[in-house]
C-alpha cells in the first residue's frame, strides 16, 4: 500500500468511525441513541432477556423491617405477605416498578409537565399547559400540609422506598425498552408522586370544561338555547339514587329557538381557548363512560350479594391498571387494582367488603375574571377593592438532555392559576386543586370491615368526585357520590364570574349527609353509569349540568329489575349485553316517521328501503350484526341535520359543529315535530319538520352505509367489521399496541365502543361476598410494561370477548397451588 | 492459523467487552487491535467481521433467554423495518464502528511507528 493510500484510507476510516460514534451516543432527528438500542445485550435486546419472571428470587431492600414473600400467581399478580403495612407496599412498590417503571415515569411526569425532558420539543406544548394548570404545585402544597407521621406518608414514603430500591438494583440489562427507545434513563422516585397520581386522575376524570362548552353554545345561539342544549337537570332521569321509580321518567321540556349570539361569550370564548387549550367538538358519538352496580342478596341466586366493578378510562399499553394482592395478618388482605404509583388498592375487595367507582361528572371548575395591577407584569389582583398579591412560580420547562425549552412565569390567586390570555384574565377554581386529602381515604376503603366503615373512610374524599359503590357479605349494598360539590352563591356555576367581588366565591360544598346516596335500597339492587345521581324533584341544588345521557343507567337498570335470581355469571354477561337503551328509544322514531310519511304521500325509497332494515333490527349490538352500522349513520345523519344551528360557520363546507347535545336532548326536541330547531337552514327554500329530518337522514345514512361498505346482502355490514377497539402503547408505537380489536357493544351499550376506539372498560370485576368471597376480573392488557413478555397482552383476547379470570384469592402462600404459582420472589431487609 | 487465533481472541474479547462495559467497546477493542497489529488490506474486514461476530454471539445468547425474534419484530417495527433488518443493521453496527477504528488506530500506529524508525534510523 503506498503511503497516500493509506493516508486516504485512514481519513476515510475516521470520517466513518466519526460518524457512527456520533448516532451511537447521539440523537439524530427522530433515532434516538442507536448504540444502547442496539446493543444485543443490554441494548433494547435486552428486552427479550428481562421479559419473563424468574422461578424464584431472592432480593434485597434495605428498609425492609422483615422479610417478605411475593408469589406472583399464573395471571402475573403477585401475592404480597408481609408483616407491617409499611413492608407490604414497600413490596408493591418494587414489584410495580419491575413491571411498569417506564408508566410510572410518564405518569408523574404528565402531572408536573416534564414529558418534554423525556420526548423533546414534542412535548412543550402539553407540558405548558399541564403546568399552567398547578396539578403538582397543589399535589406539593397537600403534601406538606400531612402530618409526616401519618400512616399515608408513611406508605407514600415506603412505596418510593421499594420502587428505588428496584431502580438502585437495575443493571443494564433491566432497563425498559421505552427508555433505550428515548436515549433516557429512569429518574428516582419521590413520595409525592403519588398524590401527583391522583391529581393526574383528577384531571383526567374532571377536567372537562363544560362552562366552555357552554359559552361556546351561547355564542352562536344565546343564552336561553344554551341552557336548554346543555340542561341542568338531564331530560330523562334515572337517577343513582333511586327515586322510587324503577323505570325512568321523561321530563321533555320545551326547548327554545335559537336566540341572538351572545357576542360577549364569543369574546370569552377565543380568550379561553388561547389559555385551556382547544376544547372538542363534543359528540355523543364519542361518549363513553364507567357503569358499576350491585344486587342485594334477596335478588342473587345464591342468597349473596353481588357487585359489578367496569371502570371505563383511555385504553393503554400497559394499562393504567396494576393487579395487586397486599396481606398483612391481623391488619390487611386487600386485592384489586391499583395505579402505579399507588400504595393501595383502589378498585377491589378485601376479606369483607367489594367496591368500585364512576365517574360522577359534577361540575367541580369556575372561572373568575380578575382585575391585576399590571396586565403584562402584574403583581397583585383586587378583591373587594383590596389588592392582594399574586403568588409567582417560575417555571424553567427544559427538554432532552436538560436543554432549557421555556421559561413561563405562572400566577396563582386565592381561588387557583391565573390564565392569561388576549387580554382576559381568568383564574380558575377546581377541587382536584384543593388540598385533598384521597390517599387517606382510599387507604381505610382497604382496611374497611363493613358497608358502613367504608362510607365512614371515604367522607374526606373530595376529587375526583366518585360514584362509589360497595357491598359486604352481610349483604349490605350502598351507593353514594362521593366528593367536594361546590355550593355556589346564585346556585349556578358555568357562568364566568367577577372575581373582584369575594360574594362571587364558592361558599362551601355539599355535607355529606347530603350526597346522593342509597343502601339496603327497597328495590334490591343499585346502579350508576355516570348519569346525573340525583333526581331534582328531592334535591334540586345545582350539581352540574350536560349530564351524560342515561342509556346506560337505563339498560343496566332493566336487566336488573328484570332478573330476580342474578348469577355472577349473568353480572359478567350484563358487562358487556348487547343491549341499548339509545336503540330502543331513537328506532321507532324513524319507522313512524316513515308510516306517517307514507299515509300522507310518496316517500323517498331510500328512506323506505333504510327503515325496512331498521324494522328487522333486533337492536342487539352483537359482533355479527348487521343493522346496527345503518342505525349509527342515521343518528349521525339526524344530528348533523338538527343541530345545524350549532355550525361553526355554516357559509363553509368544511364546517365544524361547535357542539353536539346529549342524546337525552335531542330525545326531548322529538316530542315536538314542529320546533324551529328541525328546519335544517342550509336548505333556504324549505321548512323542514321532525318527520322530514328523520326520513331524510335515514336516506341519507342507507346511501353512506351502501357506499361505504356495499349493500347490506354483501356481509360489509358485519358490526365487529367496522368498530374496533384500538389500544396504544404509551408512546402512541404501533408495532408495541393492540389495534383493530373486534368487540361487541356501541355508543349507548354498557360496554360502548365509540370513536377511535381508544377508551372502553379498563377493568371489569364482579364479586359474590358470600361465606368466602368469590370474585373475577379482567382488564386490557396485562401485568407486564414489556411488549415482549408473555404477560404483556396476555388478557387482551379473553377482555374482548368479555370472558372474566377467576381471582385466586388465598389468605395465606400455602394456600397457593404449585400448578398456580408461577414465580416467588423473596425481599429481605439488609443483612 | 495465528491470525486465526488473534482473531478469534478480538472476537471474544469484543463480546465481553460489550458485556461488561456496553456498546462503545467494540470500537476501543478494535482500536487496541489496529495498533497491536501491523495494517494490511485485511485489516477491516478482520475486524468488520469480529464486530459482527462478536454481537452475533450475544445475539444468540439473548435469544436463549427470551423472545428476540418478536423483540426484532416489535423494535424493528418502530424504525419503520423488518425484523430481519434490525438484525442486521445490529450486525453491521458492530462491523462498521470494527472496522473503522481497527483501520485508523492501524494507520495512525503505523505511521507512528515509521516515525519511530525514521528517528531511529
Amino acid at each position: 500500500m503506498s503511503d497516500r493510500s493509506k493516508a486516504i484510507r485512514a481519513v476515510l476510516a475516521a470520517v466513518v468511525l466519526a460518524a457512527v460514534l456520533h448516532v451511537g451516543a447521539r440523537r439524530v432527528g427522530p433515532l434516538p441513541p442507536l448504540g444502547n438500542v442496539l446493543d444485543p445485550f443490554s441494548g433494547a435486546w435486552s428486552a427479550a432477556a428481562t421479559a419473563e419472571l424468574a422461578d424464584r428470587e431472592a432480593l434485597t431492600i434495605p428498609q425492609l423491617d422483615g422479610p417478605v414473600e411475593v408469589l406472583f400467581d399464573d395471571r402475573g399478580v403477585p401475592h404480597i405477605f408481609a408483616t407491617t403495612s409499611d413492608d407490604a407496599v414497600r413490596a408493591l412498590g418494587f414489584v410495580v416498578a419491575r413491571d411498569r417503571l417506564f408508566q410510572m415515569e410518564m405518569n408523574w411526569r404528565s402531572t408536573a409537565g416534564r414529558i418534554s425532558e423525556l420526548v423533546g420539543d414534542a412535548a412543550l406544548g402539553f407540558d405548558r399547559r399541564m403546568r399552567r394548570l398547578g396539578l403538582a404545585r397543589s399535589a406539593e402544597r397537600s403534601y406538606v400540609q400531612m402530618d409526616p407521621n401519618s400512616p399515608v406518608v408513611r406508605e407514600a414514603i415506603a412505596y418510593a422506598e421499594g420502587v428505588n430500591a428496584f431502580i438502585d438494583g437495575l443493571d443494564r440489562r433491566g432497563v425498559p425498552l421505552e427508555y433505550r427507545l428515548l436515549g433516557a434513563e429512569p429518574s428516582r422516585w419521590e413520595p409525592i408522586y403519588t398524590l401527583y397520581q391522583l391529581k393526574l386522575m383528577g384531571w383526567n376524570l374532571t377536567y372537562f370544561l363544560g362552562d366552555l362548552q357552554r359559552l361556546r353554545v351561547a355564542a352562536i345561539v344565546g343564552e336561553e338555547a344554551a341552557d336548554a342544549l346543555l340542561p341542568v337537570n338531564s331530560p330523562i332521569q334515572q337517577p343513582i339514587q333511586p327515586n322510587g321509580s324503577r323505570t325512568p321518567r321523561f321530563d321533555f321540556g320545551p326547548i327554545p329557538p335559537p336566540g341572538r349570539p351572545n357576542l360577549a361569550a364569543a369574546e370569552w370564548l377565543s380568550a379561553l381557548e388561547l389559555a385551556v387549550g382547544p376544547l372538542p367538538p363534543g359528540s355523543e358519538s364519542t361518549v363513553i363512560g364507567s357503569n358499576n352496580w350491585a344486587v342485594a342478596p334477596e335478588r342473587t341466586a345464591d342468597g349473596y350479594a353481588l357487585l359489578s366493578g367496569d371502570p371505563h378510562l383511555g385504553l393503554t399499553l400497559p394499562s393504567i391498571w396494576y393487579e395487586a394482592h397486599l396481606v398483612v395478618p391481623g391488619e390487611l388482605d386487600a386485592y384489586g387494582v391499583t395505579f402505579p404509583s399507588v400504595p393501595m388498592i383502589v378498585i377491589g375487595m378485601n376479606r369483607d367488603v367489594a367496591w368500585s367507582f364512576t365517574n360522577t361528572g359534577a361540575d367541580v371548575i369556575d372561572f373568575y375574571e380578575e382585575e391585576l395591577d399590571d396586565t403584562t407584569r402584574p403583581t397583585s389582583y383586587r378583591v373587594d377593592g383590596e389588592w392582594r398579591p399574586l403568588e409567582q412560580k417560575v417555571e424553567e420547562i427544559r427538554g432532552q438532555g436538560g436543554r432549557l425549552l421555556a421559561l413561563d412565569t405562572l400566577y396563582f390567586t386565592h381561588r387557583g392559576p391565573l390564565l392569561m390570555e388576549e387580554g382576559r384574565r381568568v383564574s380558575m377554581r377546581w377541587t382536584v386543586l384543593e388540598n385533598t386529602p384521597e390517599v387517606d381515604a382510599l387507604r381505610l376503603t382497604n382496611r374497611a370491615a363493613s358497608v358502613e366503615d367504608w362510607l365512614d373512610g371515604m367522607q374526606t374524599f373530595v376529587a375526583p368526585a366518585q360514584n362509589g359503590i360497595v357491598a359486604d357479605r352481610a349483604g349490605t349494598i350502598a351507593i353514594r357520590s362521593t366528593g367536594h360539590f361546590p355550593l355556589h352563591p346564585d346556585g349556578r356555576g358555568f357562568e364566568i364570574k367577577d372575581g373582584r367581588d369575594s360574594s362571587n366565591d364558592w361558599v362551601g360544598f355539599w355535607p355529606v349527609e347530603r350526597y346522593p346516596f342509597a343502601i339496603r335500597p327497597a328495590q334490591g339492587y343499585l346502579a350508576s353509569a355516570n348519569q346525573q345521581p340525583i333526581d331534582p324533584g328531592v334535591d334540586s341544588t345545582y350539581l352540574g349540568f350536560n349530564w351524560y345521557s342515561p342509556w346506560r343507567a337505563m339498560r343496566i337498570n332493566a336487566l336488573l329489575a328484570a332478573d330476580s335470581a342474578v348469577t355472577p355469571e349473568s353480572m359478567r354477561r350484563f358487562q358487556t349485553d348487547p343491549g341499548n337503551a339509545r336503540a330502543d328509544f331513537f328506532v321507532p322514531y324513524f319507522l313512524e316517521a316513515v308510516v306517517r310519511a307514507g299515509n300522507a304521500g310518496p316517500v323517498d325509497e331510500r328512506a323506505k328501503q333504510a327503515a325496512g332494515l331498521l324494522a328487522d333490527w333486533d337492536r342487539l349490538y352483537t359482533k355479527h350484526n348487521e343493522r346496527a352500522v345503518l342505525f349509527e349513520a342515521a343518528m349521525a345523519n339526524l344530528a348533523e341535520r338538527t343541530w345545524d344551528e350549532l355550525l361553526e360557520d355554516p357559509d363553509v363546507d368544511s364546517n365544524r359543529r361547535v357542539f353536539t347535545p346529549a342524546g337525552s336532548v335531542l330525545a326531548g326536541l322529538l316530542q315536538h315535530p314542529t320546533n324551529v330547531w328541525w328546519d335544517d337552514r342550509r336548505t333556504t327554500d324549505l321548512v323542514e319538520d321532525r318527520d322530514s329530518i328523520l326520513i331524510a337522514s335515514l336516506a341519507e345514512a342507507l346511501d353512506e352505509v351502501v357506499e361505504e361498505h356495499g349493500d347490506p346482502s354483501e356481509g360489509g355490514w358485519r358490526w365487529d367489521g367496522i368498530r374496533h377497539a384500538n389500544i396504544y402503547h404509551l408512546m402512541g408505537l404501533s408495532s408495541l399496541s393492540a389495534l383493530d380489536l373486534r368487540l361487541q357493544g356501541g355508543s349507548g351499550n354498557l360496554n360502548p365502543s365509540s370513536g377511535r376506539g381508544t377508551f372502553g372498560a379498563s377493568w371489569r370485576m364482579v364479586v359474590q361476598l358470600g361465606p368466602e368471597i368469590e370474585a373475577w376480573s379482567i382488564y386490557p392488557g396485562g401485568q407486564s410494561g414489556n411488549p415482549v413478555s408473555s404477560r404483556y397482552l396476555d388478557r387482551i383476547e379473553k377482555w374482548t370477548k368479555g370472558e372474566l379470570d377467576p381471582i385466586l384469592f388465598p389468605r395465606s402462600t400455602q394456600e397457593i397451588e404449585d400448578s398456580r404459582a408461577a414465580s416467588v420472589l423473596e425481599l429481605n431487609p439488609e443483612r | 492459523m495465528k491470525s486465526l487465533v488473534l482473531w478469534l481472541v478480538m472476537l471474544t474479547v469484543i463480546a465481553l467487552a460489550t458485556a461488561a462495559l456496553g456498546w462503545w467497546a467494540v470500537p476501543v477493542v478494535a482500536a487496541i487491535w489496529g495498533l497491536a497489529t501491523p495494517l494490511t488490506r485485511g485489516t477491516w474486514w478482520r475486524a468488520a467481521l469480529a464486530g459482527s461476530g462478536a454481537w452475533a454471539l450475544l445475539l444468540f445468547f439473548t435469544a436463549t433467554q427470551g423472545p428476540a425474534g418478536e423483540l426484532a419484530s416489535k423494535v424493528g417495527a418502530v424504525f419503520a423495518l423488518p425484523g430481519f433488518a434490525f438484525v442486521i443493521l445490529t450486525l453491521l453496527f458492530p462491523a462498521v464502528m470494527a472496522a473503522s477504528a481497527a483501520e485508523l488506530a492501524g494507520a495512525l500506529g503505523g505511521a507512528w511507528r515509521t516515525r519511530r524508525d525514521r528517528a531511529e534510523a
